[in-house]
C-alpha cells in the first residue's frame, strides 16, 4: 500500500548524493534520541526553559531584549512541538511523553493536540469532508492586515473543539490519558506560576507562550492563503531561505513536509528539491518570510487574489506520492505512538 | 533598555494585546451582521405559500439533505458521534398554493434549501436498535455515511424567492421556515455579542486600572482580562457557528443505544449505507 519513507529506517538515512542533506553524526552518548540532529531540537526548548524561569525567578532578568528572545524560543517551541509530534524525537516512549508535557507546558496547549489538527485535518486540508479546522477562509476582512491579526481567534476555538470531537471516538483512550497530562502539567504548572505572582507570570511566562502559540497558528494562513489546497504540489507557500530553515528546523519546506509528513526535519532540503521544485508555481517558493509578510500584510491594503498556480504540476513527472485518503489513514492508524 | 522593564510599560502592553482581540472579535461579528442583513435584502422578493403537490418521493416539492459520517465513541451503552460531510439541497418541482392561486415551481437539482429544524431534527434521530447497530460495526473503524433527508411535504408552508415571472421563472432559494425572522435573530446575536464582549472588556480593564495599579484590585482585574481573553475567543466562533445558514447548519449530534449489545457482541460488519430517505 506504501512507498512512503516513513518507516523509521528510511526516516533516519541521509543521503549521500545531497548536499543540503548531510548524513547525521554518529549518536554516541545521545542514544536517548532516534536522530542526532534532535539535538538542536533539545537544546532549544532546554535554552527556552531556562530563559522562561530565569525571568521569572530573577528580577535583574526581567529585561526587553530576554522577554523578546522568549517570545522567539516560544515560537520555535510551537516548531519543535509541530516536529515531535510527527516523530516524537526519543526513542523511549515515555521520554516522548514526558517532552510532550513540557512542549505544552511551553505553548500553554496540550501537544497532542496536534495529532487531529495538524496530522489528520490540516495536512490533508478537510474534516471528513467539512473545512480544515485552520482554513485561511475562516478570516474574511477586507484589510489583510486584521486577517493576520485576527487568524488565531478563530482558528484556535475551532482547533480545540474539533480535537474534543476527535478524542471522544473509539479507540483514543490513550489520546485522551496523554492528552488530559498535558492539559495538567501545562495548565497546572502556569496556574501555580500564576498564583505565586500574577504579573511576573502574566508578563514573562504567559505572554511568551501565547506569542507562540498564536504564531505558530498564524503560520497556517501565512503558508496557505492564496495556494490550491486542492492540488498535489501547490497547496502550500515555501520559505527557502537557508539560515531562516536552519533555525527553523526545516519548516518553511511546507510543501514535501504536507505530503511527506513522515519524513525527518533533517532530510526536507533533500526532498523539497527531488520532488517539490519541478512541481510548484515558483512563486510558492518565498526567499524570504519577513519580505512577503511585509508585502502581503503592511504594503498592501487588501488581500490577494488567489492565481492558478496548479499547472506547473501538471507537465511533472509522477511520484510515488500515496493519495491523500490513503496518507490520512495511515497517520490515523499511528494514532498516539508518533 | 537592558535593565528591568516597567511593569506599568509590560501592563499596557498586555492591556493593548486584549483590546486588539477584542475589537477583532467584535469587528468580525459586525462584518458578520451586515452579511446578514444585506441577505436579508436580498430575500426582498420573497414569497410564501402552501405546498400542494410535489413530484418527488412521497409527494415531497424538494428536499435538503446532510451527508453524515458516523463513529463510535467510547461509552456504555454504545454510542456514535455523527459528523456532517455535506450538505445538498434538490427541488423536485410541484405546487404551491399562493394567495389561493396554484403557482408551479420547476425541478431544481441543486438549490440551497433551507428545512425545518425541528423536522430535521426529528429525521436525524434513529428509530430503533437496530438501525443503530447497522450503524454501529463500520463506525468503529472508516465510519458509516448515512444521509439525514428533510422533505417539504404537501401542507407544509415554504419560502420561496424566484428571478423572472411565469413559465421562465427559475427558483433561487426555498425555505420551509420563514428567512426573515431567522436572519433578524442571528444578526442581533452578533451585535449583542459584539457591543457585550466590549462593555465587559472595558469594564474588566476599569478594573485592572484600578488604584494602586496592580494592587488587590488590579490584580483581580488582571485575572478576569486574562480569562477573557481566553473565553471571547470561542464564544466568537459560536456566535458564528450559530449562524450558519439551516442549509448548511451543523447536525452532527450523538445518539446513544438504548441498552448494552446483548452478551456483549458488537453486530457484524455491513456495508449497508443507511438513509432515512
Amino acid at each position: 500500500m506504501t512507498s512512503l519513507p516513513n518507516t523509521p529506517k528510511v526516516l533516519h538515512e541521509a543521503s549521500s548524493s545531497v548536499a543540503r542533506a548531510p548524513a547525521a553524526p554518529r549518536l554516541g552518548p545521545l542514544k536517548l534520541l532516534k536522530n542526532a540532529y534532535d539535538l538542536r531540537q533539545v537544546g532549544l526548548i532546554t535554552l527556552y526553559m531556562g530563559v522562561l524561569f530565569t525571568m521569572y525567578f530573577v528580577p535583574a532578568a526581567r529585561t526587553l531584549p530576554l522577554l523578546a528572545f522568549a517570545c522567539w524560543l516560544s515560537f520555535l517551541n510551537t516548531v519543535v512541538l509541530h516536529n515531535s509530534l510527527h516523530s516524537g524525537p526519543f526513542r523511549s516512549t515515555t521520554l516522548n511523553n514526558a517532552w510532550r508535557m513540557v512542549l505544552s507546558f511551553g505553548a500553554l496547549y496540550p501537544a497532542s493536540a496536534n495529532i487531529p489538527s495538524h496530522n489528520l485535518v490540516h495536512h490533508h486540508f478537510e474534516d471528513d469532508g467539512q473545512e480544515d479546522w485552520a482554513a485561511p477562509g475562516h478570516v474574511r476582512f477586507r484589510w489583510n492586515l486584521l486577517n493576520l491579526l485576527h487568524f488565531p481567534n478563530v482558528a484556535g476555538p475551532r482547533t480545540f473543539a474539533g480535537v474534543t470531537r476527535w478524542s471522544k471516538l473509539h479507540g483514543r483512550a490513550d489520546f485522551r490519558g496523554q492528552y488530559l497530562r498535558e492539559q495538567v502539567f501545562a495548565f497546572g504548572l502556569t496556574a501555580v506560576l500564576l498564583a505565586h505572582d500574577f504579573w511576573t507570570a502574566l508578563f514573562f511566562v504567559v505572554i511568551p507562550q501565547l506569542w507562540g502559540a498564536r504564531g505558530i497558528l498564524r503560520i497556517n494562513l501565512i503558508q496557505h492563503d492564496g495556494c490550491d489546497v486542492t492540488s498535489e504540489w501547490n497547496h502550500s507557500r515555501n520559505f527557502v531561505g537557508r539560515a531562516f530553515n536552519w533555525v527553523m528546523c526545516n519548516n518553511g519546506l511546507h510543501t514535501i513536509h504536507h505530503n511527506r509528513a513522515g519524513l525527518h526535519w533533517s532530510l526536507l532540503w533533500e526532498w523539497h528539491d527531488k520532488e517539490v521544485v519541478a512541481r510548484i508555481d515558483p512563486s510558492l517558493n518565498e526567499p524570504s518570510m519577513i519580505g512577503y509578510l511585509a508585502r502581503t500584510y503592511l504594503f498592501r491594503f487588501s488581500r490577494p487574489a488567489p492565481r492558478a498556480v496548479a499547472h506547473a504540476e501538471a507537465n511533472a513527472g509522477g511520484t510515488d506520492l500515496a493519495p491523500r485518503e490513503v496518507r490520512r489513514a495511515e497517520i490515523e492508524a499511528a494514532g498516539t505512538a508518533v | 533598555m537592558l535593565g528591568p522593564v516597567p511593569y506599568f510599560a509590560l501592563g499596557c502592553v498586555a492591556l493593548f494585546a486584549v483590546w486588539v482581540a477584542a475589537l477583532l472579535c467584535a469587528a468580525a461579528s459586525v462584518n458578520t451582521a451586515r452579511a446578514l442583513g444585506r441577505r436579508a435584502r436580498a430575500l426582498a422578493g420573497l414569497r410564501e405559500g402552501t405546498v400542494a403537490q410535489g413530484d418527488g418521493p412521497g409527494g415531497a416539492l424538494a428536499e435538503h439533505r446532510v451527508l453524515q459520517l458516523a463513529r463510535a465513541l467510547d461509552a456504555e451503552p454504545p454510542a456514535l458521534a455523527f459528523s456532517d460531510k455535506g450538505y445538498r439541497g434538490e427541488v423536485f418541482g410541484g405546487e404551491v398554493q399562493l394567495d389561493g392561486v396554484a403557482t408551479r415551481l420547476p425541478a431544481q437539482a441543486d438549490l440551497e434549501v433551507w428545512p425545518d429544524g425541528a423536522k430535521q431534527a426529528s429525521a436525524a434521530l434513529l428509530a430503533s436498535d437496530s438501525e443503530f447497530d447497522a450503524l454501529y460495526k463500520d463506525a468503529r473503524s472508516k465510519g458509516s455515511p448515512r444521509d439525514v433527508v428533510t422533505r417539504l411535504l404537501p401542507g407544509d408552508r415554504v419560502y420561496f424567492v424566484t428571478s423572472g415571472e411565469g413559465e421562465g421563472a427559475t427558483l433561487t432559494f426555498l425555505s420551509a421556515t420563514p428567512p426573515a425572522p431567522f436572519l433578524a435573530r442571528r444578526r442581533a446575536a452578533h451585535l449583542l455579542f459584539a457591543a457585550g464582549e466590549l462593555a465587559v472588556c472595558a469594564a474588566l480593564t476599569a478594573v485592572a486600572l484600578w488604584p494602586p495599579l496592580f494592587g488587590a484590585i488590579s490584580t483581580a482585574g488582571g485575572v478576569g482580562l486574562l480569562a477573557f481573553f481566553l473565553i471571547v475567543q470561542p464564544l466568537g466562533v459560536a456566535v458564528e457557528e450559530a449562524s450558519r445558514e439551516p442549509s448548511r447548519a451543523f447536525l452532527r449530534g450523538t445518539q446513544r443505544r438504548s441498552a448494552p449489545f446483548p452478551g456483549g457482541v458488537v453486530p457484524g460488519r455491513t456495508t449497508t449505507q443507511v438513509s432515512n430517505g
